[in-house]
């Protein structure tokens, strides 16, 4: 009876703890929100922040924080939550904790796409000749190509840690290279815009984008949700994740399809913002243990409070310059990845 | 519970120019622990895998009941079927009652949280393995013993009447080895379960097997009741090496001395 009693208190102990856990992340980027809100070419209190939010502050206030300040932030958050996601999903699928967008070539492969776009659908005037509305789609093909190279080259070897991040540090190697070709042979006015772009930047943001980028985010989260119990399935090997009932390949090229999307659609409106595919799941599992289906409640949460602090930092560090974004997720998340990759090594496990 | 059968037709199978099986043929008993016995390499594994539907034969087949195995869809084969592979892998973080929660997926409905059948399932299956107190450890918290109960218990939580199990009483201390036994040995005796072990250690399989198949080089070599099967001249046979059976008294089976 004592027995029970003692088990029963302690498991509430821990659901409180697992609470905490969540709610503290909510609070943070709620914080951050106004933070972000608050900081720009000219301070708005917190308080002029929040007025302004719930429909009250005055007319200037409304007109700077609804149309110029808060489409930043709103492309911060949701960019945060689908690059996170794509990192949950693909390290996930690859059962490697030291595997992201980045890592893999994804992210540069979106940028191949993004750049080819760009150079190929301008006339001389440097003006778009078709919808801007296209370049995700672009961004897509590019990191579904280069995704694709990865899991060819590494048919075979994908449960192996080591081999996986080298193929995916070669083919990132290569969209870096053609990237670069592709900026310089391209014209003037969308080389610019193109290097902007792929340091990874919110600051042109507009609703519109949001608008987009919450839609493709929405549709993701419903289709985790359906693949939620085949996604903890595999965290078991091949053989025996199939034992107990799973279609390994077509769950896990779901699964890598939807990464792909989501970095695509992240990358396209919000540049190469490196690593947050990385670090957040690698923190969620240190807060929540392995379980996918509670680390997909957490991911998004910690990869918008990420990338809006990132924003913060960015807009703050050098005021009045602006630092490119991605730059600082990359300053936190390179150092990172070579300590998980140390690890790695240490426990033998490459 | 039905008792769906299991057989192999002339099953050829190779891993590039190694032939790995050679015109296996064999119809599984069912209600019965069938052991499958032979030195290394002999193909053990690779029947294993032929069997659970992971590989598709170069000829022949395995079929459940009349069904091709290897065209069957995942689920239905995994609510037919449990199946530990010798050396399974899961993340260190994992707890020990979610692993178990991973051998309900093919009972599971998508979008709908664990059921009460689940749950009862998994508590079941904790007991049944003497692990419950460990229920909300992590995976890297068990000794090797404790953490092949844990696997040994997802595989139970799946519930299927057959059960294939590569090895299952590796890593295992002789007091947990022979409890596991005795826990196959229950399954069949009260639940009707028909379990197919690969087992290195053969005093186990003297004591346990009701069936025996003798593997050497990709062939099965020999296949039937124990004592029609099992004899010091088989066994010397198979290994290469004399062996020598002793009896103790009150025992029936023999204890082997291989030298």
């Amino acid at each position: 009876m004592t027995n029970i009693v003692l088990s029963q208190s302690a498991r509430q102990g821990r659901r409180q703890t697992h609470v905490a856990r969540y709610v503290i992340p909510i609070v943070a980027l709620g914080f951050l929100i106004i933070l972000a809100t608050a900081i720009g070419s000219s301070w708005i209190g917190p308080d002029r922040v929040i007025a302004a939010l719930v429909g009250q502050g005055t007319a200037t206030d409304h007109i700077i924080i609804w149309t110029l300040r808060l489409p930043r932030v709103a492309l911060a958050i949701l960019s945060g939550a689908a690059l996170a996601l794509a990192g949950l999903l693909l390290q996930t699928v690859v059962r490697n904790s030291i595997a992201s967008p980045s890592v893999l070539g994804i992210v540069d492969g979106a940028a191949v796409g993004v750049v080819l776009f760009l150079w190929l659908c301008s006339n001389e005037n440097n003006a778009l000749t078709v919808s801007v509305h296209w370049l995700p789609l672009a961004a897509t093909c590019g990191a579904a190509v280069f995704a694709f190279s990865v899991a060819f080259l590494a048919k075979g070897d994908i449960a192996q840690p080591a081999r996986l991040i080298l193929y995916g540090i070669a083919c990132a190697a290569l969209a870096k290279a053609l990237v670069t070709v592709l900026v310089i042979l391209g014209p003037v006015y969308r080389s610019s815009q193109a290097l902007i772009w792929l340091a990874g930047s919110v600051h042109t943001a507009h609703w519109q984008d949001a608008a987009i980028l919450a839609t493709v985010l929405f549709c993701a989260l419903l289709t985790i949700l359906a693949l939620c119990p085949a996604c903890e399935q595999m965290a078991l090997d091949h053989e025996t994740a199939s034992a107990t009932g799973l279609s390994v390949t077509q769950s896990k090229a779901a699964a890598l399809a939807l990464s792909v999307i989501l970095t695509a659609a992240a990358v396209s409106f919000a540049g190469g913002i490196a690593f947050v595919g990385l670090i957040v799941p690698n923190l969620a599992r240190a807060l929540l243990g392995a379980s996918f289906k509670r680390r997909a409640v957490l991911v998004p949460i910690l990869g918008a409070a990420m990338v809006l602090g990132a924003d913060i930092l960015a807009r703050v560090i050098a005021f009045p310059l602006e630092l490119p974004t991605g730059s600082i997720t990359a300053i936190i998340g390179a150092p990172y990845f070579l300590f998980l990759l140390m690890q790695k090594i240490k426990h033998g496990q490459t | 519970m039905d008792k769906p059968e299991l057989s192999l037709s002339n099953v050829d199978f190779d891993y590039g120019p190694v032939p790995v099986l050679r015109a296996a043929s064999h119809t599984f008993a069912p209600g019965k622990l069938t052991v499958i016995c032979g030195p290394n390499g002999c193909g053990k594994s690779t029947l294993f895998r032929v069997l659970s539907g992971q590989v598709r034969p170069l000829a022949g087949e395995a079929k459940l009941a009349s069904a091709n195995i290897f065209g069957l869809p995942a689920k239905v084969r995994a609510r037919a079927m449990a199946l530990l592979p010798q050396s399974p892998e899961a993340p260190a973080e994992l707890l020990v009652r979610d692993l178990v929660a991973l051998g309900r997926y093919a009972h599971r409905k998508p979008l709908v949280a664990l059921a009460r059948a689940d749950h009862v399932a998994i508590t079941n299956a904790l007991a049944a393995t003497d692990i419950a107190d460990l229920a909300d450890r992590p995976l890297a918290a068990l000794s090797g013993g404790q953490r092949q109960r844990a696997w040994i218990a997802m595989a139970l939580a799946q519930q299927a009447p057959l059960l294939l199990l590569d090895e299952p009483t590796n890593h295992l201390d002789i007091s947990h080895a022979v409890e596991t036994m005795h826990l196959l040995r229950r399954l069949i005796d009260e639940e009707g379960k028909t379990v197919v072990a690969v087992l290195h250690d053969i005093n186990l399989m003297t004591r346990f097997a009701d069936e025996v198949i003798l593997m050497k080089d990709g062939r099965i070599i020999d296949a039937g009741p124990f004592a029609s099967i099992v004899s010091e001249d088989s066994l010397s046979d198979l290994f290469g090496r004399p062996s020598r059976f002793g009896t103790i008294s009150g025992q029936e089976r023999p204890f082997v001395v291989v030298s």
